[in-house]
This record gives structure tokens, sequence and C-alpha cells, in this order.
């Protein structure tokens, strides 16, 4: 079959590989009929998440039609079309119980190498890295999905690709994201990033309840597709002081709760953010952090910071101070998604929301290699690409 | 080292709840682990050594010469097969289990496995001590070694994946699955 491999830094090559196969009795081989490219995805072709391996198949959204399953696959059949939840979870253990999917105990083969990294070990992900489990990822003509019953929704007929596959990762992201910020009746949500888990965001945060979001991005069309969903935005390098420009719009107590939607990898022009960039480029830091900052002076006493951006490592000059001193809650991490996918169908279902809004460019998976260049420098134009597999 | 702490603080929380654990005060690598499962269920699944080759790995086989002694075959994929004879050393039934190699075998090991209640119904608390460091042999770090792994890690994966085995029915893998470096010619 074709895939998309990475080959290393900022190179993305598209190869033969073989078919993959059953390895475990609870897993299907799925015929990928559209895969997304997540700006997580960025992140590696960045080559800022340790431990990718060259040849890697990347890709962790992704939907398809399911062609083979293993022996003790019960709920799942051969034929259904399913979207594939990006975090791989088995479904049994403590943590999977309690629907936190992405800290599954058991589907992580590297899991003593993560706890060398963080303490204790996630879930495995599909193509993102080998600390994560070095699962072979979805921007392929053909997946093997570990723990099928648990990890794949079943899509009723009729509905178009488009308008699911983005359960895979970005709405339930984004809808998180929002959740984790406990919006009350009248609350201001300010969300950094407005790509697609950005936009997610701000559509969540309306379906559940907020008042006002404020959107802030330096990229016109991503502003202008957040104004569409209802937005008030900021231009970070239009404004004139962010943080002042914030205060003001939320009469001077600063957003009930902050969304940052960027990560790892910020922009910006503030000292801090040109500290950053030198600081990493010379290894002395894993994270640019300047969204994150940011996030953390603006929001109000007893505000809630939500963190659905990626962060790799040890992150630099984080005011702390202002976090204790207005008594911050933080909530972050990788989404759980299988907790997710089946209630957010619901709201697809009742045309509540049609996710498909984010998808700027449909392409083939000979077009993969242009498309991750474009996505990484062309932000304008790119907002969410999405490739046809079969 | 984390580990030390946490199985220092289980072990003192265990002698209250009884189980004699003074023979293995001195020991270094100890090891524990929570599995969702109670302490009779993985005491009887791990009592039956020939089911130990199915996670611990590069363990080819274990075949029970008798009620308290079993032969162990290891498989290095680059090195030779080795084996040696182990016995049952104590076995409380639900509780415990310790085993060592007999004297004149070639490699020397000494291991000893118990099963606590965790609370609210999380299932058990394995701790798991390992003396590889017998005068004589130093079969697991020396095992290890032809590997690139260390020991430690060795013990902790394998813990993982009794885990994982008894929890969910298998242990995660990614071996034998499609990359691009070993691409194909498409025909
Ligand atoms: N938690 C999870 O499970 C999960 C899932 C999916 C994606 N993510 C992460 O979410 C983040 C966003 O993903 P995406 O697909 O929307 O990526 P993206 O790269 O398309 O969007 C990031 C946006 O942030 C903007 N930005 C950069 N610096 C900024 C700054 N200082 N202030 C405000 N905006 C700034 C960029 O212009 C861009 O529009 C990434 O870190 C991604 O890894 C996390
Ligand atoms: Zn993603
Ligand atoms: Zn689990």
């Amino acid at each position: 079959m074709k895939a998309l491999c990475w080959e290393g830094k900022h190179s993305v090559a598209v190869k033969n590989v073989r078919d993959p196969k059953i390895l475990n009795p609870h897993d299907a081989i799925v015929k990928v009929t559209t895969a997304a490219i997540c700006g997580s995805d960025l992140h590696l072709y960045d080559g800022v998440i340790p431990t990718m391996e060259k040849g890697d198949i990347l890709g962790h959204e992704t939907m398809g039609e399911v062609m083979e399953v293993g022996p003790l696959v019960k709920r799942v059949k051969v034929g259904d079309r399913i979207v594939i939840a990006f975090d791989i979870a088995c479904g049994s253990c403590h943590h999977c119980e309690s629907d936190e999917f992405s800290a599954c105990d058991n589907t992580n083969p590297n899991a003593v190498l993560a706890e060398k990294l963080y303490g204790q070990s996630g879930a495995g992900l599909f193509g993102y890295s080998h600390v994560y489990g070095g699962y072979a990822g979805g921007q392929a003509e053909f997946i093997r999905v570990p723990f099928v019953d648990t990890n794949a929704l079943v899509i009723p007929k009729g509905i178009p690709d488009e308008k699911v596959l983005f359960l895979s990762d970005i709405f339930p992201t984004g809808y998180m994201a929002a959740e984790n910020c406990q919006i009350k009746r009248g609350d201001t949500v300010a969300i950094w990033g407005a790509g697609p888990v950005g936009q997610m965001a701000i559509r969540s945060a309306f379906l559940l309840g907020a008042e006002r979001v404020i959107s802030i991005d330096h990229v016109a069309s991503r502003l202008k597709m957040a104004s569409e969903s209802g937005a008030e935005t900021i231009h970070f390098e239009e404004a004139d002081g962010i943080l002042d420009e914030i205060k003001y719009r939320t009469g001077g107590c600063g957003p009930d709760s902050c969304i940052d939607a960027v990560g790892m990898e910020a922009h910006g022009h503030t000292i801090t953010a040109s500290l950053d960039r030198v600081k990493m480029a010379v290894g002395l830091a894993t994270d640019r952090p300047d969204a994150l900052r940011q996030a953390m002076q603006a929001c109000k006493k007893g505000g809630t910071l939500s963190i659905p951006g990626v962060y790799g490592g040890f992150l630099d000059k984080v005011p702390f101070g202002a976090a204790f001193g207005k008594g911050l809650t933080f909530k972050m991490g990788q989404t759980h998604t299988q907790k997710y996918m089946k209630p957010l169908l619901n709201r697809i279902m009742k045309e509540e929301i049609d996710p498909s809004f984010v998808i700027t460019h449909r392409l083939g998976i000979e077009d993969g290699p242009d498309a991750y260049k474009a996505f990484h420098e062309n932000k304008e134009d790119y907002i969410k690409i999405i490739l046809k597999m079969h | 080292m984390e580990t030390t702490k946490t199985n220092h603080h289980l072990r003192k929380k265990h002698e209250s709840i009884k189980i004699n654990s003074s023979n293995y005060e001195r020991e270094e690598n100890q090891f524990a682990i929570t599995i969702k499962k109670s302490p009779t269920e993985i005491y009887s699944f791990f009592r039956d050594f020939t089911n130990l080759p199915r996670f611990m790995k590069d363990l080819k086989e274990v075949n029970i010469l008798s009620p308290l002694r079993s032969k162990w075959t290891v498989n290095l994929s680059l090195g030779p097969t080795v084996s040696w004879d182990a016995e049952i050393i104590h076995d409380i039934p639900g509780e415990s289990i310790g085993w060592k190699s007999l004297d004149d075998s070639e490699v020397k090991t000494k291991g000893k496995i118990r099963f606590l209640s965790a609370p609210a119904g999380k299932g058990s608390i394995v701790l798991l001590s390992m003396d590889y460091s017998v005068p004589g042999g130093k079969p697991v770090e020396w095992l290890t070694k032809l590997k690139g792994e260390d020991p430690h890690t060795l013990v902790l994966t394998n813990l993982k994946r009794l885990k994982a085995l008894l929890e969910t029915g298998e242990i995660p893998t990614t071996e034998g699955q499609s990359s691009g470096r070993e691409p194909v010619e498409l025909h």
C-alpha cells in the first residue's frame, strides 16, 4: 500500500509499504477512505517531538471501512464504516473505565520509555512517535486498529466522510477544551489559536453556553472564519498590546476562561517569544509557550485555563506567580476522544454543527508531501487539509 | 528513585496487613504495579509457571518437573539458549510465591511476588522482588545487556505486559506492523 512516511525534519514521502495485518485478537484492518493532517502533525514535521524514526507512517485523523477483524472483536463488523479515535485505548483498565481514555494503561508498548520522560505513560497514539507507542498511522491506504471495539465509532449510512471525520480528533479536542472551561451562563472565553482546534473550540464554547468568545491569532483568513462562527477577534500583531486589549474588552476583569489552542510552537514578537525561538534552535528549550504565558496573564481571578495545545518538555519563563496569585485552575492533556465521539455524532446528526466548515483543501495521497509543506508555510490559505485515500 | 519510595510506602502498609517481608527488606530491586484483578486471580495465573512465557520477553518456555520444580528456558535472539531449574521456596495461595534457581544451576536467580488488595476495588497491588545479584551470577543483567536493555527496564516491561494481558487479554505490540523502513515494490 501507499503511506505517508516521516523522513526527518520537514520531510515527508509517499512510500510503498507492506499492507498491515492483524497482530492482536482485538485488532481490525481498515481501508482508509479519508484522513486529515492535524496541527499536531506539524510538530512532528518541525522535528520538535522526540523519538520519531525515519520511515514512521504518519496520521491520526482517520476513517474508513473495516476489512477484517480479529477473533475477539465483538461489536465492530467487516463492512462497517468507522471513525477511528487518535488515541488508542484498551477499554478495560481503570482509566478507560473512568472515561479517561488517553490515560489508558495498556496500549503503549513503550510505556517504560514514556515513564522515564513523564513519570507515567499515557495511551498509545497513532502515528505520533515511539514514546507514544510507535503505532503506524492513518495517512495510508490501510491501517491496523488495536482494540477496535473501543476505538471506533460506527457511522450510520448516508453521512458523508467530511461531516464525521473530525470526530477522530479535532472536534472532540475543541469540545473537551471548551468543556474543561466549565462555562457558566454569561461567560466570556478567550481562545488563542484559530487553527482547526481553535475553530472547534469556538463553536463548542457557544454550544456549551458561552456568551462571548474572543479568538486570537495573526492569520487573517482564520480570524475571518472565527468571526463567521460568532467570535470577536483580535489580530495579535495588529493589536496595541494583546493583554491590555483583552482586559479592556472584558471590562477590566479578564476572560472567565482561556483556551490555549496553539501549543508548543507559538509565534510572536514579544521578548519571551524571541528568546524561546533562540533557545529552541540551540536546544536549550523544548517548547515555545508564548500563547500559554499570555493566557495565564490574561485570565480572570479564579478562572480556568484549558490547554488542548500540545507541549512536550520543559517550559521556560512560565508566569507561575500569575497563575498562583489569581488562583487559576489548569485543565489539559490529550483528548479522551472515545468519550466524546458518540455524543458529538449526535450533535452532528441533529445539525447543531457541521465540522466540515474548517476544510479548505481536499487532496489525494500523492499530494501528501506538498500538503504538509503548504500547511506548514501558508496558514492563510490552508486551514484544514483532508486527503482522500481511496 | 521513585519506585523505591513507592515500594517502601507499600511495604510498610503491607506489613501492617500481616505478610512477612523481613527476608526482603534489604533487596534493592523491587517493583510495584496495580492490576485490576483480584489477588487470587493473579496468584492463580502466576502460580502456573507455564503462563510466564506469555508475558515475559525472551522466556521461551517453562516446563513443570514436579509440584515445586520447573525448568526455565530463555532463548536470546542473538545468543544461545540458556536454561536452569528453579524451585518454589514458598507459596501462600492468594498472597505470595517465592522461587529460586537450584544451587548447582548455571544461572542464579531468585524472586518473590506478592499480591495485596488495592483500595476501592482497584484490583491488586503486585510487588515483585528480583534478586539478580546472587553471588556467582547475574543472569538477568547478563541476558539483558546482550540485548542492549537494562534489567530494570526489562522487569518493568514484563510487569506491564502481565498487567495488559490480565486486564485486556492481549499485550500491546507494534511488532510486525508496516513502516517505511522496509519499503516494497508495487506490483
Ligand atoms: N490535546 C489534544 O489531544 C490535541 C489534539 C489535536 C491537536 N492538538 C494541538 O492543538 C494545537 C492546535 O492544533 P491546530 O490543528 O489548530 O494547529 P494549527 O497549527 O493549524 O493552528 C495553530 C494556530 O495558532 C496560531 N498561533 C501561533 N502563535 C500564536 C500566538 N502566539 N497567539 C495566538 N495564536 C497563535 C497560528 O497562527 C495557527 O492559526 C496544536 O498544538 C496541536 O498539536 C491537541
Ligand atoms: Zn490531531
Ligand atoms: Zn485502558
